[in-house]
């Protein structure tokens, strides 16, 4: 071999290579380079897809019959197509969508692999962004789903997942989900009832609400409280409706006729509450407590004047949960704060001396003891229920304390005090109060 | 066997070809700049053989054919479109249609019937939209049973009839109806940008005037607040002194504050205008008071416009008037690297995955927005932040060039400023390539990261999170980890919050 056809030989070979390396950077090329425009990167990656996905669409099976594989190809390819961010994040959704029908588990996996927080809209949302693509499959299949979910595969992540599935697969059946609630984390509880209530509220079958309500009732009611049970009462109760007793053969019966009893109460508040008091008389006497819990909650939050009838009624009832529960305390605060709160607390220390009722008296007397100070020290003195004067003079003393920070005003309150166990208390209250606010040692 | 001429022609071919090939993967598998790309590429570089090629190669085609797909309700509708001919009673072609639709069966019938429903509906739109409009305001007001299929198909195929039509032989159906105005004004936009401008809208708003007056209904002559932006955006910027021209007509009014401030957000130049306006006390104070605050948020959205003008607009602003001018143009900064991202290529997607080189995304940040040398270590500061959230250590050198405090002091933040709704794992990672804490603020930085996530992780997570907390390695972390989750499980369940007490505490002496 002689020397020149070495050099050309060797020139040769630097050829093919350099047409190589031309092959293999082409596709790079026609994406968008660095520091291309917002818009020319978009359209610079759609137009070499479309090229692309020209010829491919030709020897590619239709998407419908891809295996997972083929489906995991064009995920990881999503990486280096340089699409925009609405451009990838409409691409992974569409094709984990896709992957899901044919493999949830891989389709799963990878979803979960990319960022799990939402950087365009920088909303807080209990999934994660690709996480909405699995909302068609999981409620197609929702025992599969739920089981995948359950089986302990995805960690941290799972509770996301179990957010995904009660809102796609549980609304669409909530049956499904009344049978898992016990088997559900307290945390889950509020999610898991809205998606119950969303598949109560979805159909319009009168036996299938029924069902619905009776799967719900056979819970206790720290699973399901009975206010939760009345939202998912169908029908406009009748006090008729009420009379029949428990069926022993139904574990359900009795909690239902609970829920109906507030449902009738809240809607009495509502249409009829002149006829309340009336027609409580033909509610039998064990359901009462649930007719006014309701009736208190269907009152408006603004119409003080129609609250303290229906806290008479329970108070004559002995409904004492009913006057206790946070929700009337909120009221009773929020009808003083708007109108008179010396009125309301004088109602409020004129109930009888129930331990279930303490903070009743606590929050009662509050909004009074912030507008006017002087007037309340006149008048604790003219509370006639000992244990109550002594309540609100422990109040006044925290009040004086945290409110005003004047502990010369909370010994007057707490030298009153006539109740030694009651004053003990009342004294730690100010002694939490004098570590907290005792100047820092440095 | 072959000759020798022959062999050697052999020989030298297949040579050549190796050449070729062995080019071909070496450069296909040769990471991009920075040198620690990820997988997507190291296959080819570790064995370059034809199967690793082919499988990218394949991705490739196979995620450009997927893009390019239309889904299967979109070909049955074409198709319905193209083989349906128009019937010569569309009504009652389109509500045989709807019984069809409504009787269908399997998921294949419903998907055909629906395309069918769509096409009739089309063709009856086309033709008689004022009698399809008659029908669709009866079944809306009577809330008839069924129908509601009828009145969605019609609202989402409304833009393309307008589209069709054009929107001025649309008004006398489309502009009075609540629930088709904002979808008529959408179109009539997108005519003003395609170059129809002010005179358009004047056209479209004088035929609405007169058809409002003939219909004795006031609903055709408003505009939608939705849309009075969209529409500002559609006026030309060398008609801008008759876009002002027009709204001074009644310069007090909502309507000439949402197209001016639509027109603002039409890009810099308008913006710059606008301001100027302002800025020259040349606009009626009724005007000019109510433009002052949304020129203020408009201004966010124009990373070209000039530096000093940007911050005086932003003071206008409520609530900004006081904060000083590092607190803006971090501020400005800030958001416009948000922007490019959630809106232009996904630089952070690529970054996570080791696509993009850390130089990539600072070129790319760099030559599409004007970062002001007083706002450059703000805006590295803001890279960091969310860049090291896709990779802690690669977004490390963001921070060189600031002094060593100020460094401390962006990372040991990052961890309750940033990592919001991260995977705990990456929160982490991130928090073991953190440099020791060496004061008492590091350390309290180092336990808010804990902290201020509990009670989402836990909303988020479930008991999923307890778990993978009680997992983790013993350290301050995992305490700080039990601390902030039993506080956070009180403030929702105090019973609840005991038990995770006794379960991570009882045994401690």
């Amino acid at each position: 071999m002689n020397r020149r056809t070495i050099i050309l030989l060797g020139a040769s070979h630097v050829a093919a290579a350099a047409v190589g390396v031309f092959f293999a950077l082409r596709p790079a090329a026609a994406g968008p380079a660095p520091g291309d425009g917002v818009s020319n990167a978009s359209s610079g990656a759609k137009v070499s897809d479309i090229s692309r996905g020209a010829a491919g669409l030709k020897s590619l099976r239709p998407v419908a019959s891809w295996r997972s594989a083929e489906f995991r190809r064009a995920w990881k390819a999503v990486r280096t197509a340089g699409l925009t961010t609405p451009e990838r994040l409409a691409t992974q959704k569409q094709l984990l969508a896709e992957w899901a029908k044919r493999d949830l588990t891989s389709a799963l996996d990878a979803a979960l692999e990319e960022a799990w927080d939402d950087d365009v809209d920088r909303d807080f949302g209990y999934v994660w962004p690709l996480g909405e693509a699995f909302s068609d499959v999981f409620a197609e299949q929702p025992e599969p789903a739920w089981d995948l979910i359950e089986g302990g595969r995805y960690g941290v992540g799972a509770g996301m997942l179990r957010h995904l599935w009660l809102s796609s697969a549980g609304a669409r059946h909530p049956l499904l989900v009344a049978s898992k609630l016990a088997d559900l984390s307290w945390r889950f509880r509020d999610s898991a009832l809205g998606a119950c209530s969303q598949g109560f509220y979805s159909t319009t079958d009168e036996a299938e609400r029924t069902e619905i309500l009776h799967a719900l009732a056979v819970h206790p009611e720290d699973l399901v409280s009975v206010e939760r049970l009345a939202g998912f009462v169908n029908s406009h109760v009748q006090v008729e409706d009420l009379q029949a007793s428990p069926d022993p053969a139904d574990p359900a019966s009795g909690r239902v006729r609970m829920a109906k009893a507030w449902h009738w109460g809240m809607r009495m508040s509502v249409t009829q509450a002149d006829e309340l008091e009336a027609a409580l008389d033909e509610v039998p006497a064990d359901l009462r407590v649930h007719a006014l819990a309701g009736a208190v909650d269907g009152l408006p939050y603004n119409d003080g004047a129609l609250l303290f009838p229906v806290l008479e009624l329970a108070a004559n009832e002995g409904a004492w949960e009913v006057i206790a529960d946070g929700n009337t305390i909120q009221r009773l605060q929020y009808a003083a704060r708007r109108s008179d709160p010396r009125a309301v607390a004088e109602w409020v220390t004129g109930l009888p001396p129930e331990p279930a009722l303490y903070q009743v008296i606590h929050r009662g007397v509050e909004p009074f003891f912030q507008r006017d100070m002087q007037g309340a020290r006149d008048w604790i003195g003219t509370i006639e229920e000992p244990i109550w004067r002594d309540h609100a003079y422990g109040e006044y003393s925290q009040q004086a304390l945290n409110g005003r920070k004047d502990p010369v005003a909370s010994r007057w309150a707490l030298d009153r005090i006539q109740n030694p166990e009651f004053r003990a208390k009342a004294e730690g209250w100010r002694r939490d109060w004098e570590k907290r606010t005792a100047p820092k040692a440095k | 066997m072959s000759s020798p001429p022959l062999r050697t022609l052999w020989i030298l071919g297949a040579s050549h070809l190796v050449v070729f090939c062995g080019a071909l993967a070496l450069t296909r598998g040769q990471p991009r700049e920075g040198g620690d790309g990820e997988s997507q590429r190291s296959p080819a570089t570790k064995s370059p053989n034809r199967a690793a090629r082919q499988e990218r190669g394949d991705g490739e085609a196979l995620l450009a054919a997927f893009r390019a797909r239309k889904s299967e309700s979109e070909t049955a509708f074409e198709e319905a479109k193209r083989m349906l001919r128009a019937a010569s009673d569309p009504e009652q072609a389109a509500m045989a249609a709807f019984e069809a639709f409504r009787a269908a069966g399997t998921d294949e019938e419903k998907l055909r019937a629906e395309a069918v429903l769509k096409a009739r509906i089309l063709q009856w739109f086309l033709g008689d939209p004022e009698g399809l409009m008659t029908k669709i305001g009866g079944w809306m007001a009577s809330d008839e049973g069924g129908m509601g299929v009828m009145v969605t198909t019609t609202l989402d195929l409304a833009p393309e009839v307008i589209r069709q039509k054009g929107s001025l032989a649309c008004v006398a159906w489309a502009s009075g109806n609540a629930s088709f105005s904002v979808k008529f004004w959408e179109v009539v936009g997108q005519e003003m940008k395609s170059g129809g401008g002010l005179a358009h809208y004047l056209k479209v708003r004088s035929e609405c005037g007169r058809v409002a007056e003939a219909q004795g209904s006031l609903i055709a002559a408003e505009i939608p607040g939705a849309v009075r932006r969209i529409l500002g955006e559609g006026f030309r910027y060398e008609e801008r002194q008759r876009v002002l021209e027009h709204v001074l007509e009644d310069p007090a009014s909502e309507l000439s504050r949402d197209l001016i401030l639509g027109f603002a957000g039409s890009g810099e130049a308008a913006a710059t205008w606008i301001y100027d306006l302002l800025d020259r006390g040349e606009l009626p104070e009724a005007m000019a008071k109510s433009l002052r605050g949304g020129i203020g948020n408009d201004v966010l959205m124009q990373p070209h416009m000039d530096i000093e003008k940007r911050i005086a607009a932003r003071r206008f602003t409520p609530g900004n008037e006081r904060k000083t001018r590092d607190a803006i143009v971090g501020e400005l900064v800030s958001n416009d690297i948000q922007r490019l991202f959630n809106q232009g290529r996904d630089w952070r997607f690529e970054f996570r995955h080791g696509v993009a080189s850390l130089e990539e995304v600072l070129s790319a940040v760099n030559s599409q927005l004007r970062i002001p040398a007083e706002g450059l270590v703000d805006s590295r500061i803001a890279l960091y932040r969310t860049l090291s959230e896709e990779d802690p250590v690669k977004a490390l050198p963001l921070l060189e060039e600031l002094p060593e405090e100020k460094r401390r002091q962006v990372m040991f933040r990052n961890t309750w400023e940033s990592y919001g709704s991260i995977h705990p794992d990456e929160f982490l990672r991130f928090l073991n390539k953190l440099p020791e804490p060496a004061t008492a603020q590091e350390k309290e930085d180092r336990m808010k990261g804990w902290e201020w996530k509990a009670r989402w992780h836990l909303q988020r997570y479930g008991d999923d999170y307890v778990e993978w907390v009680a997992a983790l390695p013993e350290g301050p972390d995992r305490y700080a980890a039990i601390n902030s989750v039993i506080s956070a499980t009180r403030e929702r369940n105090g019973a609840k919050a005991e038990e995770l007490n006794q379960r991570f505490y009882s045994k401690k002496p």
